[in-house]
């Protein structure tokens, strides 16, 4: 049993060691409990800070004195230990740092690399180019090439374009989408009909499938093939729309290789989604039927040609304005 | 598929892609149909009546036309 005097004596000297302790620690509303020959201070949720051994019997002031003495042992401890967990955290934010530096410099040192690379390449090249002394006599000899973009034509009137997209058609030999628009202008579309009933240049090959697509419910289209008609014209005229056919493509039973616009779907009134069918044309071959006579369009005609060009620059690697009748650029 | 001039170097085939005029000089572009980034830039001269390619003179005619036929090509894409 411990005297009731020194009780009271620690217990006044306790609030002492409190405020001592919050005064090293930093910590308010610390709480003190008294049991088992030693003083717990505790912090609110309970975590124990510090721990002061009450030594028993001799002089209360050698108590004290001995008292404080272990408790400056223990903040001294304690000090030592937030100081350890201080220069840990230190230590771990300073790492983080590096850690963010050195990613940092990995990715400029990966677009260095990129860029030195790129430079190399291009000095490689421009070697290349002077380097062995060449003279090749030029003969002019035309070939077909498979690049990505071709051309032309926007003149519904002679039906180019789509007399551009069957030779496309007949030369790949493969399934194929067509698509092609036109407007409200009936003499137009009479001549443009009557030219693909009666002449043969203008029927396609028989593995081709083609379709003309025509804005919703106005003008009807001669079929290009009686397969589309059956599946995409029903018994009372209405024709598919651009909107309504890209809606479906994901179900269409064939896979066209190819994919053949016609520059005349650049006058979109709104009815074509250029943006899905952007999407649609990914990893397709695709060709852009578009004007031969580029100085004979109107500064219009060129704004709504380059507009419907754009929407398919992120997915054709060159666009091309090529003169077809010749096989050469303008 | 489209008509494009061929010239067959060192058993390589190369297509015209494009053709430009600088200072009273016709350059052409050549892209290998094989690998499009194996180019060559080459100018034309005439001896006789005949057309040639040759090489460009130095590295100074070579940086000037590749950035203008970069722009050109460029441009043909606005």
């Amino acid at each position: 049993m411990e005297p009731l005097n020194s009780y009271i004596s620690l217990f006044q000297n306790i609030s002492l060691l409190i405020a001592k302790v919050e005064q090293k620690t930093g910590y308010t509303s610390l709480s003190a409990e008294v049991k088992n020959g030693g003083v717990y201070v505790k912090h609110p949720s309970g975590v124990l800070v510090c721990y002061a051994t009450i030594l028993q019997g001799g002089a209360l002031d050698n108590e004290l004195y001995n008292h404080y003495y272990k408790v400056e042992i223990l903040l001294k401890k304690l000090e030592a230990a937030l100081f350890s967990i201080q220069l840990e955290k230190q230590t771990l934010e300073e790492l983080q740092y590096r850690k963010l530096v050195m990613d940092e410099q990995k990715v400029i040192s990966n677009h260095l690399e990129q860029q030195r690379d790129e430079i190399e390449e291009y000095l490689k090249y421009r070697q290349q180019n002077i380097s062995k002394p060449k003279k090749i006599k030029r003969k002019r000899t035309i070939k077909c090439v498979e690049i990505l973009l071709v051309t032309i034509a926007t003149y519904l009137l002679t039906g180019f374009g789509m007399k551009g997209a069957k030779e496309i058609v007949t030369k790949q030999q493969q399934y194929a989408l067509i698509m092609d628009y036109v407007g409200e202008d009936t003499n137009i579309l009479n001549e443009h009909t009557s030219r693909i009933n009666n002449n043969k240049d203008y029927q396609f090959h028989n593995d081709a499938i083609a379709t003309a697509i025509v804005e919703t419910g106005k003008n009807p289209w001669p079929l290009l093939s009686d397969l589309l008609s059956d599946m995409w014209f029903d018994k009372t005229n209405n024709f598919p729309s651009v909107v309504d056919y890209l809606n479906h493509m994901d179900y269409f039973p064939y896979d066209f290789e190819t994919l053949v616009i016609t520059a005349n779907a650049r006058a979109n009134d709104g009815s074509c989604d250029f943006d899905k069918l952007a999407r649609y044309i990914r990893e397709r071959a695709v060709y852009i039927i578009t004007d031969q006579k580029k100085e004979a369009m109107t500064d219009k005609e060129k704004e709504e040609l380059y507009s419907f060009l754009n929407y398919f620059h992120d997915y054709i690697g060159e666009v091309k304005m090529i003169d077809s009748s010749k096989g050469m650029s303008i | 598929m489209v008509e494009k001039e061929i010239i067959v170097i060192d058993d390589k085939e190369y297509f015209v892609l494009n053709e430009l005029t600088y200072e009273k000089t016709n350059y052409v572009y050549l892209v290998s149909e094989k690998d499009l980034k194996d180019f060559l830039i080459m100018k034309s001269v005439f001896e006789r009546e005949e057309e040639y390619l040759v090489n460009l003179d130095n590295e100074e005619e070579f940086d000037i036309l590749f950035t203008l036929f970069q722009k050109e090509l460029k441009e043909n894409k606005k």
